[in-house]
């Protein structure tokens, strides 16, 4: 067979060659934007394998048979043209710019990168691909969609922090999020202090990034492996996230956009709890069961009519939570030398309790103009404000959706006189007396002017602001459950992030011997000014709640107010080298210096270097049409990571509060660390890109692995010092996985089918601690040598007894008893793999996308249905005084009874037995794997013909469903919840919100 | 042309980033806090308040009951509920990972760290005039003192620190530490800063506390000088209030040396676990009253009802509970009282007795010293004294103030003499002689391997 095509082969080339009769035509390329000639640019004969390129002038000759009919002329970046060749031997070829081509740039941090010439890894997403979903944070969006990037949401909370882990997690005390970059200016992770109690949890806390409106986003670029993040040096290690916002065009028409969409947000998952009578059935089964035995509380006509029955769930969760955004841009266009983008957009979303919400209003103009033909203005401005008002949805008392899953189905909402009940777990109807009011204003700006001193050299002064004001106020009214004792009590704070940052840029781009060699070189001074400042007061007895502002309290309970700043100075040079095209070879280094770190230790170096080898323009594989695109890459750098460290950590200082007597007082408040440093993580990165079958499939991966060294910890001291920890860098971590992702046009017709396909691995082990001494945080959490970041270390469970109906636990140390030292590692909350499968179908005007996000392997810690007081607890704190919580109804249907002995969950009962069954163990831990349909929309688009007659240039409608379906064995609400993302506690579920499934329709009109 | 304008750019920006970055990077400075090197003699007397504040606190947390251990290793507190750690120290079977034993040990070194900051400051300070200095000095001195007093009769040998280094440092045999102890009292009495205020430490306080320790280490002669200095001093008296002593404002000139807390401070909750909640302030009956206290309250004396409160049932957990720590208020806006007039009364009492006065039970001396303390009580003159008097009337006198256990370990046993009644008690519980010092805290053991072995029982 094969032979049969080789002769094949051989005798049409003969053919060909015998009827050929060459021309010789010639031409120029030009670009059409600015005329410029293009070298390197492919010309071809259609269906031949005759072909040539432009040479640096922009011109090209080539021989085509007499049989030629077109020719094609192709270029990155550009869209390809078909030539007529007729009798015509000369064409002038104006190429048009290929705004999808703008993909093929790759943004990397001081500049950009044709995506071939790049040697690191790097992700991207353009505003195609994170379009329409109805969630307010771009890193919501970002969900699924890129490998090595692991996005969770955490909580179902409007304007929550939403977690980034990119490539894994590298630190235990410093953080492992990624750093941002908006227009290139480094945003501060300082700006989401609230000035009260800064706590870092979705349950509490808020993401700053829920002020940028993501409509307004160009792209992001991830930069995930050493040598793409080594630019940004102390702070790369957790990765880098650049984020570019929109621009004019030069080209084309001005546009006027108009997107609105209007969404309808339930709950993804609610799950049933006991009714008022199998409550108080299972409240006497415990009661009964203890030993010794009680008598039963409830006579059967009181079990049978409860009186009161309420689903306390439906009593806090909205049955109306909706989610709108309106956004109105102007896109400028036609114009050679200013080009503008501004933007409106209003955004606002319920929450999914009764009270609650999130608003955004922001406004945006990027502009750039050419003053002249070598100096470029550009400035970004951007204001917005979010406003929150909030409920308080962690694990306290005060918290009405996890009290609405134990709160008692048998006692009354509302007295008979119409004041709240009181219920023995905390009315849940009663939490929403509290205001928790949390606004975030932001100013940002990025202002540059490039000046072209030569052709290849550039010089870039840039200075960019990131100014944040949060503000929260608080007011606990006199009769709701926190401010009953107090007689109601306010707080007022606010706490300001001014970040200025200032960079000069000198870049160098030129090809030498014969176009050969390309020179891409950049410089860069950059300099940092954090200053944050914050300040609150409290007080408490207030004359009414009509007056909730601190000046009606009676008595100022506290106050505060301080300032911190920190400075970062940094230079950096890096070197790209291309040879041919073919051999790339890059090199940079950066020189941060911080003011976090004592003097002698205060710059540090993060070099990295890379190299690539696109063998597809290989002669030898040249002819093997099949490939379009093969390169191999391969980097290793050192990033640093110093968010760990507080301001002035290091230092040895003499603090103020050390009062006596009501007079002021100093004391060593820090006793120093004169040898902290950052954290510093060194990552090797091999990987290869693929494109096949003219570009029809691309695929790519990589390996890597990191090995994270001077972790910090809080290593103990000895307490005659007057202190017993001090902040050093003592641990070692490692990590490695792979990273696939899989795009292929499968039908390229009038129906389109596209698939894209990534999935990525993770794992790490700690390496070495303090003295090999294991740390225990959180809950359930144990870090230790030889075991993943923040593995869950429990007592393990054998499930229930068919015989009794309790719990059996390994006992480990055959005690004969369960205690603590029981405890072993039974799971962590990394997945085995996660990733993203989208579908994107077109027909005609039709568009379907179907997006399935998942995650597999991973554990969770249901720590809500623990204890004798949790929603898994079948009466443990059953007692003739203490009653029982409310359960999940499938705990209660699936438990233990002396005619169910093979059951899942151990028998109700109260007392001693309860305590045991019901304590901290494996029983609780669970598997975390989900498979998501995370978004699915449908769009169409009205004909030309019909929005011509309306005057406008393109008009669309859509329906999108958001987290519709969710297949998961996890009995918790949402598998994606965590309580923090802290290493203690990521995993742990504490009956945090589950996030919204939502339908919404959305209107797009260009004018 | 281009060339050029660039190149004016580009040397702008150097001078105007380059040059002035450098210098910003070091002028970064907290704002809540100083360095150590800008800190001076003008800071002094905040240093001292800095001492002050560690007497509260121990730089860690719970530290304020340390002040109830001694009560209630002894016999005069007992463990009821929550702090499991509490029933450790009231069963005397003390673990070394015992969490709050740990914190009584780290509490004093954050104070005699903070004094050993300040001696250095102000011995090294030649523009502070002496008589700003002398004060400071008597003050630091003492509460250095103070500290390792604490350490030593809780926890035996401990080590002795000049300084912060980070650094293992082995222990001292007690002599050392009692010596040490010695040093610091006599350096704090030549410093001459004299009493004004019983919140704060002076030379009288001084002189009290090396009373105590000369009576602890049988060098009566001294006890007696100390104690008799202290009483002449003029600058105290006997109330015949003794209730007094324990309520708003809690000034009485019975007392030498009182740690403080105002409202604000707010740091101390020693109510909260002495205290029933029926009582003023409330509480959460975790410690009540040993019955034996109770019992060992002559008829008439006024301290009974001024110490003790029985909480009848029906309410839940009736017992008897201290009342010597109650702040109405609920603010926990009251002192500690670490050294009493009375006590020296006893001090010198006992002093004669045991020293000069050969143990004569009809001492007029020593009989005169306790019965100017028993006639304000409202209790009839002894007419002959013995040891076991004096111990039994220091016991209901200092009752919930810090003593008992030291005093159990100092006085032999009624029952079996060549014991010491620590011993006894703890025999009785089933416990040996070893549970009469705590254990170095394992948690002090794991950054200092130079501690062991621990105390004897302990390893």
């Amino acid at each position: 067979m094969k032979k049969l095509v080789q002769s094949l082969f051989v005798l049409l080339l003969i053919a060909s060659s015998v009827l050929a009769q060459d021309r010789r035509i010639t031409g120029k390329v030009t670009a059409s934007e600015d005329g410029f000639p293009l070298p390197g640019v492919s010309v071809k004969v259609t269906g031949a394998n005759q072909g040539t390129q432009t040479d640096a002038n922009g011109n090209f000759t080539i021989n085509v048979p007499a049989s030629a009919k077109t020719l094609e002329v192709s270029y990155i970046g550009f869209v390809n043209q078909i030539l007529q060749i007729g009798s015509k031997t000369t064409f002038n070829v104006a190429l048009k710019n290929d705004t999808k081509a703008l993909s093929e740039v790759v943004v990397v941090g001081y500049g950009t990168q044709i995506k071939k010439n790049v040697t690191s890894a790097i992700s991207s997403v353009g505003a195609d691909d994170i379009k329409e979903q109805p969630v307010p944070d771009i890193a919501q969006a970002l969900q699924g969609r890129l490998s090595g990037v692991q996005v969770s949401a955490g909580s179902g909370r409007p304007g929550a922090p939403i977690n980034i882990a990119i490539r894994g997690r590298s630190s235990m005390l410093a953080g492992n999020k990624p750093l941002y970059v908006i227009d290139g200016v480094i945003m501060p992770s300082n700006n989401n202090f609230i000035p009260g109690d800064p706590v870092s949890s979705p349950d509490q806390d808020i993401s700053p990034m829920a002020n940028l409106n993501p409509e307004d986003i160009q792209s992001i670029d991830v930069l995930k492996d050493a040598a793409a993040a080594a630019i940004y040096g102390s702070r790369g290690s957790n990765g880098v996230v650049l984020i570019t916002t929109k621009a004019g065009k030069k080209g084309g028409k001005s546009v006027i956009n108009v997107n609105t969409y209007t969404g309808f947000q339930s709950l993804t998952n609610v799950r049933d709890v006991l009714g008022a009578s199998e409550y108080r059935a299972m409240y006497n089964e415990a009661l009964v069961n203890r030993t010794p035995s009680l008598a039963p509380l409830f006579t059967q006509s009181e079990i049978d009519n409860p009186g009161d029955n309420v689903n306390w769930i439906d009593q806090v969760v909205s049955d109306d939570s909706r989610v709108n955004s309106f956004q109105l841009s102007l896109t400028s266009g036609g114009n050679e030398k200013t080009q503008f983008y501004s933007s409106l957009n209003y955004f606002s979303q319920d929450g999914a309790l009764k009270k609650g919400s999130f608003d955004r209003y922001a406004l945006r103009t990027n502009v750039t103009h050419e003053v002249n033909d070598f100096i470029t203005f550009g400035s970004n401005l951007s204001i917005s404000k979010t406003l929150r008002d909030e409920t308080p949805i962690d694990n306290s008392i005060f918290s009405p959706f996890p009290r609405s899953l134990i709160a008692r189905p048998d006692q009354p909402i509302l007295n008979a006189d119409g004041t709240f009940a009181t219920n023995s777990f905390g009315n849940p109807a009663h939490m929403f007396q509290s205001d928790d009011f949390i606004n975030l204003s932001n100013i940002f700006n990025s202002t540059f002017a490039e000046i072209k001193i030569l052709p290849e050299l550039r010089f870039k002064t840039a200075v960019g602001i990131d100014y944040t004001y949060l503000d929260q106020r608080t007011y606990d009214p006199i009769t709701s459950l926190p401010g009953v004792g107090s007689n109601g009590a306010a707080s007022s704070g606010y706490a300001q992030t001014q970040n200025i940052l200032t960079t000069q840029t000198l870049s160098y781009n030129k090809n030498f011997f014969e176009d050969k060699l390309n020179v891409d070189g950049t410089a860069v001074y950059e300099f940092q000014w954090n200053d944050r400042e914050n300040n609150r007061v409290t007080g408490t007895s207030f004359p009414s709640d009509l007056t909730p502002y601190v000046v009606s309290a009676a008595q100022i309970a506290t106050g505060t107010a301080s300032l911190t700043q920190f400075r970062i100075e940094s230079m950096l040079a890096r070197m790209n080298l291309a040879w041919d095209g073919k051999y790339l070879l890059g090199a940079s280094i950066r020189r941060d210096g911080s003011t976090k770190f004592p003097d002698k230790g205060r710059y540090g170096y993060f070099p990295s270097v890379s190299a690539g080898w696109v063998v597809s323009d290989e002669s030898f594989l040249s002819n093997v049409d099949v490939i379009n695109l093969l390169k191999i890459r391969g980097s290793y750098g050192e990033t640093g990571n110093q968010e760990g460290i507080g301001n002035f950590s290091s230092r040895r200082l003499i603090g103020g509060g050390f009062n006596y007597d009501d007079s002021p007082g100093f004391a060593l408040s820090t006793i120093g660390s004169p040898d902290l440093r950052w954290e510093t993580t060194t990552q090797f990165d091999i990987g290869f890109e693929i494109s096949v079958l003219n570009n029809r499939i691309d695929f790519s991966a990589d390996y890597y692995k990191k090995k994270t060294s001077d972790l910090l910890q809080n290593k103990p001291i000895p307490s005659t010092t007057g202190f017993s920890s001090i902040l050093e860098n003592v641990g070692n971590l490692e990590g490695s996985g792979f990273d696939f992702s899989i795009n292929s046009r499968n039908f390229v017709g009038d129906f389109k089918w596209n698939t894209s396909l990534n999935l990525s691995t993770y794992k790490n082990k700690v390496t070495e601690l303090f003295d090999e001494q294991p740390i225990d945080a959180g809950f359930v959490v144990r870090t230790a040598v030889g075991q993943p970041l923040g593995s869950f270390f429990l007592v393990k469970s054998l499930g229930v007894d068919p015989a009794t109906g309790d719990m059996m636990f390994e006992d480990l140390n055959t005690s004969n008893s369960i205690s603590g030292e029981d405890r072993q590692f039974l799971g962590n909350p990394l997945a085995d793999f996660y990733g993203g499968i989208t579908n994107n179908f077109s027909y005609k005007n039709f568009d379907l996308g179907v997006f399935f996000q998942f995650s597999y392997g991973n554990d969770i810690y249901n720590l809500n249905a623990e204890g004798v007081g949790g929603s898994a607890s079948l009466g443990g704190q059953a007692s003739a005084t203490s009653p029982a919580a409310n359960i999940f109804k499938d705990v209660y249907d699936n438990r233990w009874t002396p005619t169910n002995t093979n059951a899942e969950y151990p028998r109700a009962v109260g007392g001693t037995q309860g305590i045991y069954n019901t304590q901290r163990s494996s029983r609780y831990l669970e598997d975390g794997s989900y498979l998501r349909l995370k978004n699915i929309t449908l769009g169409y688009n009205l004909p030309k013909s019909l929005i011509s007659k309306l005057k406008v240039n393109n008009a669309r409608v859509y329906v999108t469903g958001q987290n519709i379906l969710t297949f998961t064995n996890y009995t918790g609400f949402d598998p994606e919840v965590s309580s923090t993302f802290s290493i203690a506690n990521t995993g742990v579920d504490q009956g945090t919100i589950p996030q919204f499934k939502t339908f919404s329709f959305g209107l797009n009109i260009g004018l | 042309m281009k060339t050029k304008i660039f190149k004016n750019i580009l040397l702008a920006s150097c001078i105007v980033f380059a040059s002035s970055c450098e210098k910003s990077l070091d002028a970064v400075y907290p704002r809540a806090s100083l360095s150590p090197e800008i800190v001076g003699a003008a800071d002094a007397p905040k240093l001292l308040n800095g001492i002050y504040d560690a007497l509260q606190t121990g730089n860690t947390s719970f530290y304020y009951l340390s002040y109830a251990m001694e009560d209630l290793s002894a016999d005069n507190l007992v463990y009821r509920a929550t702090f499991f750690q509490h029933g450790e120290v009231d069963n005397n079977s003390i673990l070394a990972s015992n969490v709050l034993v740990s914190r009584f040990f780290i509490g004093p070194y954050a104070f005699i760290q903070r004094a050993n900051d300040l001696i250095e400051i102000l011995n090294t300070s030649t523009s502070i005039p002496d008589d700003v200095k002398n004060p400071l000095l008597t003050q630091a001195y003492f509460l250095r003192a103070y500290g390792y007093y604490r350490l030593v009769t809780l926890f035996g040998p401990v080590p002795i620190v000049e300084n912060r280094d980070v650094v293992k440092v082995p222990r001292n045999t007690v002599d050392d530490v009692y010596a040490k102890i010695i040093d610091d009292l006599e350096l704090s009495i030549t410093s001459g800063g004299v009493f004004t205020d019983s919140k704060f430490a002076s030379l009288q306080a001084s002189k009290a506390l090396l009373a105590r320790v000369y009576l602890i280490r049988k060098n009566y002669p001294l006890a007696k000088q100390y104690a008799d200095e202290v009483i002449n001093s003029g600058k105290f008296e006997l109330t015949s209030d003794y209730a007094s002593i324990f309520k708003t404002p809690y000034v009485s000139k019975e007392q030498i040396f009182k740690v403080n807390f105002t409202v604000t401070e707010g740091e101390q909750a020693l109510d909260y676990f002495l205290q029933h909640p029926d009582m003023p302030g409330g509480g959460r009956a975790e410690l009540p009253a040993d019955i034996s206290l109770v019992n060992a309250y002559e008829a008439n004396d006024q301290r009974k009802a001024a110490s003790v409160q029985f909480i009848a049932p029906p309410a839940a957990n009736s017992n008897w509970y201290c009342k010597k720590y109650q702040d109405a208020s609920g603010n926990g806006a009251l002192p500690f009282n670490i050294l009493r007039i009375a006590e020296m009364y006893l001090i010198s009492a006992e002093a004669q007795f045991m020293g000069a006065g050969n143990q004569n039970p009809v001492d007029l001396v020593a009989l005169g010293r306790i019965n100017d303390v028993r006639t304000k009580r409202g209790l009839l003159p002894l007419v002959t004294l013995s040891l076991s008097a004096i111990a039994q009337e220091r016991r209901v006198e200092l009752a919930f103030e810090g003593t008992r256990w030291t005093d159990m370990k100092r006085y032999p046993s009624t029952t079996t003499p060549s014991k010491s009644m620590a011993t006894v008690f703890l025999e009785a519980k089933g416990r040996t002689v070893n549970d009469e010092l705590y254990p170095i805290p394992q948690a002090a053991i794991n950054t200092n391997d130079l501690l062991l072995p621990n105390n004897p029982g302990y390893n």
